[in-house]
């Protein structure tokens, strides 16, 4: 291989882990072994591990100790807060917001509470992927009791008008829901304090801030009721039960301690990668276009539509020559169909195909965005010269 | 007694990457068969450009707007009635690309087929070559079995009477 | 390809079998839809945002309601089932090739599930159009009340000699009646029952892997390449 080393650009999907979390959590695996619902010491140490970590991770997000509660990851967390919490409610109300960009574990979540007697309004998005909260304030009724907009959104990077829109709930005469925000993607570049971003509900993942896989939690208000959705011995306050993940929750916990600490450092830098990738790529390849807006957007996002290019076998070339990003062509996804997000901000079913995502790590350097680009030019040249769509 | 073990354990690993193996062949885990690499990266017959290209039968399949599209120009030896030449291009996935290249290349092989032959060459045929497709990735040799028929039958229309 | 797309309305739900349901539909503007038995058309009800799908006719060309026969499985197919008597919608096609001209050959037709409904329509198109030639088709299902067409197809072999229905259930407690094999189509019951040497036609239709098995078996008991023919449900 030219370049030496893989060149990495799927940060969005998931991250390596950080040494530093993986030195911390060594020590965990191996030492630390006991189930935390233990009377016997190996328990109690364990027991202690998982609160400092939450207590860690509370005081980051600046809420109570006893309002995080870890589940398996994002998805689950996802599913916790929507189900659980619109079926805690339940009888004030059963109308539910939620934009048609959300992650598949918002929205299969809101299909699976439709089936259960719930309506769903799934708001649409302008062609920036921004939800308008004026739009959001006109639908809600006198029985919605839960909105869940995405701080940031995965395949575009699009920032929702979170504060905004929690000022809008909190002040409304006709509801006053609950007020879910999944901030995987936001977690590590932007701001996640709690009372700040106006929440009821928080989703965070630790594979998106270089943490360990299988870990993530979900920060739930005291003022709100939840219903479990895993029943068994009764941990996490009743609400997630299964013996705890002791060592991720400890890597989890150090991944997001430093994703915070690097997280203004890293929005510049990544920032200037990210403009840097796209105008080299609109001056060296015609007929690009970007998929999303530029202002309000993540700084690590790049998603692209080019020509002629269907997604899947860019990625594929690319990742042939070290390369590794990500597609929301339909021959790509397990459906069939074109990424939901793309079409929801307008982009044509042809573009939607030849769409291209690279996401900037903390690890990524101007080299590797430079390898990234010649290869792109290359592969693009390819397979327009092969190409049905000129 | 450890080493025995240890040897049973070796040889295990060893069968259970044969059935992975077999398994792939018949198209259940997406894996890159060697075929369709080399298919894919090294694509045979395109098309570059198509002007000046004197087809005896053209054959268009699909859309942009599906995420697939797959263009087929045949030449034809009027004595034999067999294919002569056979290029395309395509917009799609790696699949696609491959079963367009794989197409191409057996309907040139053994002296070029038989109009009734490509007229019916079936994406199972086409998959076999590939060394197996995942049942999502069906649809990609469709495309090609259905670009060439219509080659083909382009060709009748306009030729052959 | 051509862009030929007419509106239809549902005019009739029936219930075939356990999971099969057939969707009759008349042209809007009430003119004839001329199509070729074995052909299919693309549909994309209202309510999918993605692709559409594509469904063989099971009418015959000469009925005067399209009939579309349809599995509840899957977003696309769901979706057409829960359509309302009345709705309107736009067919694109007829479109496909499965089974060419050569109506005087002998033929063998292997359907898998759904995948009887081209054959159902060109078996009822054959018999109205006094075609001698002569027609075996094994019928694999899982069990016997999945069988779509059970009635109408017998009904067609007891009226039509040149006519012989092979039906093989794969999860069904033996015996029942007027059926025949017990287990997956394999070489052996094709063995039993066809005579493999002379001039005929295969067609298979049915799933991906019910369409590979069969196409490898004929394949492996001496069938030409290009007598055999195949359309998968996908």
């Amino acid at each position: 291989m030219g370049y030496g080393k893989r060149v990495y650009l799927d940060n969005a999907s998931t991250t390596p882990i950080a040494q530093d979390v993986l030195d911390k959590m060594f020590s965990y695996l191996k030492e630390v072994y006991g189930n935390p619902s233990s009377l016997h010491k190996e328990g109690r140490t364990a027991k202690k591990a998982v609160q400092k970590s939450r207590s860690n991770i509370a005081s980051i997000i600046g809420c109570d100790t006893d309002e995080i509660i870890f589940t398996s990851g994002g998805t689950e967390s996802d599913n916790l807060a929507l189900i659980g919490l619109a079926e805690a409610n339940r009888h004030k109300g059963k109308h539910i917001i939620t934009s048609s960009i959300e992650h598949k574990a918002v929205l299969d979540s809101c299909k699976e509470l439709e089936k259960r007697g719930f309506e769903v309004t799934y708001l649409g998005v302008d062609g920036d992927g921004l939800v308008s909260a004026e739009n959001l304030e006109s639908n809600l009724k006198k029985d919605t009791i839960l909105v869940s907009i995405m701080y940031a959104n995965n395949e575009i990077g699009s920032i929702q008008p979170i504060k905004k829109i929690s000022k809008i709930l909190k002040q409304s005469k006709t509801a006053n829901p609950i007020f879910h925000s999944d901030a995987c993607q936001a977690c590590g570049a932007l701001p996640i304090k709690v009372n700040d971003l106006g929440v009821d509900a928080l989703t965070i993942s630790s594979s998106k801030i270089y943490g360990p896989k299988g870990v993530g939690c979900v920060y739930i208000s005291n003022r709100v009721k939840t219903a479990p959705i895993i029943l068994g011995g009764g941990q996490e306050k009743g609400i997630r039960s299964g013996t705890e993940n002791v060592a991720s929750i400890v890597g989890f916990s150090k991944a997001l301690s430093i994703a915070n600490e690097k997280m203004e450092k890293m929005s510049v830098q990544q920032t200037k990668l990210r403009d840097y990738f796209i105008s080299e790529i609109m001056k060296n390849i015609t007929d690009v276009s970007v998929n999303g807006g530029i202002v309000y957007r993540l700084p690590n996002n790049i998603n692209l539509s080019i020509k002629g290019v269907e997604g899947e076998s860019l990625v594929l070339m690319l990742d042939d020559l070290g390369i590794a990003c990500s597609t929301g062509s339909a021959c790509s996804s397990i459906d069939l169909n074109p990424s939901h997000v793309l079409i929801n901000i307008g982009v044509p079913l042809e573009l939607a195909h030849c769409s291209v995502r690279f996401t900037i790590g903390r690890y990524t350097r101007k080299s590797d965005i430079d390898y990234a680009l010649n290869q792109l030019i290359d592969c693009v040249r390819k397979i327009r010269s092969m190409s049905s769509v000129k | 007694m450890r080493q025995k073990n240890k040897e049973y354990v070796i040889s295990k690993i060893t069968t259970g990457k044969k059935c992975k193996n077999n398994s792939r062949i018949d198209g259940e885990d997406w894996v890159y068969s060697p075929e369709v690499r080399e298919h894919f990266f090294y694509p045979k017959n395109i098309l570059f450009d198509e002007t000046g290209y004197k087809a005896d039968g053209i054959g268009t399949v699909g859309s942009p707007e599906c995420g697939d599209v797959i263009n087929v120009w045949i030449k034809i030896d009027k004595m034999t009635e067999r294919i002569k030449d056979c290029k395309w291009r395509t917009f799609g996935c790696a699949s696609a690309i491959a079963s367009a290249s794989m197409m191409s290349q057996m309907a040139l092989e053994n002296g070029g087929m038989t109009l009734n032959e490509a007229k019916n060459l079936k994406p199972q045929q086409i998959i076999e070559r590939l060394g197996g497709l995942p049942d999502r990735k069906f649809h990609c040799s469709v495309l090609s079995h259905k670009a060439l028929r219509d080659a083909v039958l382009n060709y009748f229309e306009h030729y052959a009477k | 390809m051509q862009n030929n797309k007419r509106k239809f309305k549902l005019i009739e739900k029936l219930n075939e079998s356990d999971n099969i349901v057939s969707l009759l539909f008349q042209t809007s503007d009430n003119k004839k839809y001329k199509f070729t038995a074995g052909q299919y058309v693309d549909i994309k009800p209202p309510a999918i945002s993605g692709h559409g799908k594509s469904y063989t006719i099971a009418s015959a060309p000469g009925e005067k309601l399209i009939k579309l026969t349809i599995k509840s499985k899957g977003a696309v197919s769901c979706a057409l089932i829960d359509l309302e008597i009345g709705a309107e919608l736009e067919l694109e096609g007829p479109y496909g090739n499965f089974y060419p001209e050569k109506e005087m050959k002998d033929v063998v037709m292997f359907a898998g599930g759904v995948g009887i409904t081209p054959f159902y329509s060109v078996l009822k198109n054959k018999f109205e159009s006094k075609d001698k030639s002569k027609t075996l088709l094994f019928y694999s299902n899982k069990t016997k009340s999945d069988i779509t067409f059970f009635k109408e197809l017998n009904l067609m072999a007891k009226n039509n000699q040149n006519l012989k229905i092979i039906y093989c259930l794969t999860q069904e407690i033996k015996p029942v009646k007027q059926i025949d094999e017990y287990t997956r189509i394999n070489k052996t019951i094709i063995n039993k029952h066809v005579a493999l040497g002379g001039d005929k036609c295969y067609y298979v239709c049915g799933s991906i892997g019910f369409v590979n098995d069969i196409w490898k078996m004929l394949k492996e008991l001496g069938v030409l390449e290009e007598n055999i023919y195949t359309e998968s449900f996908y």
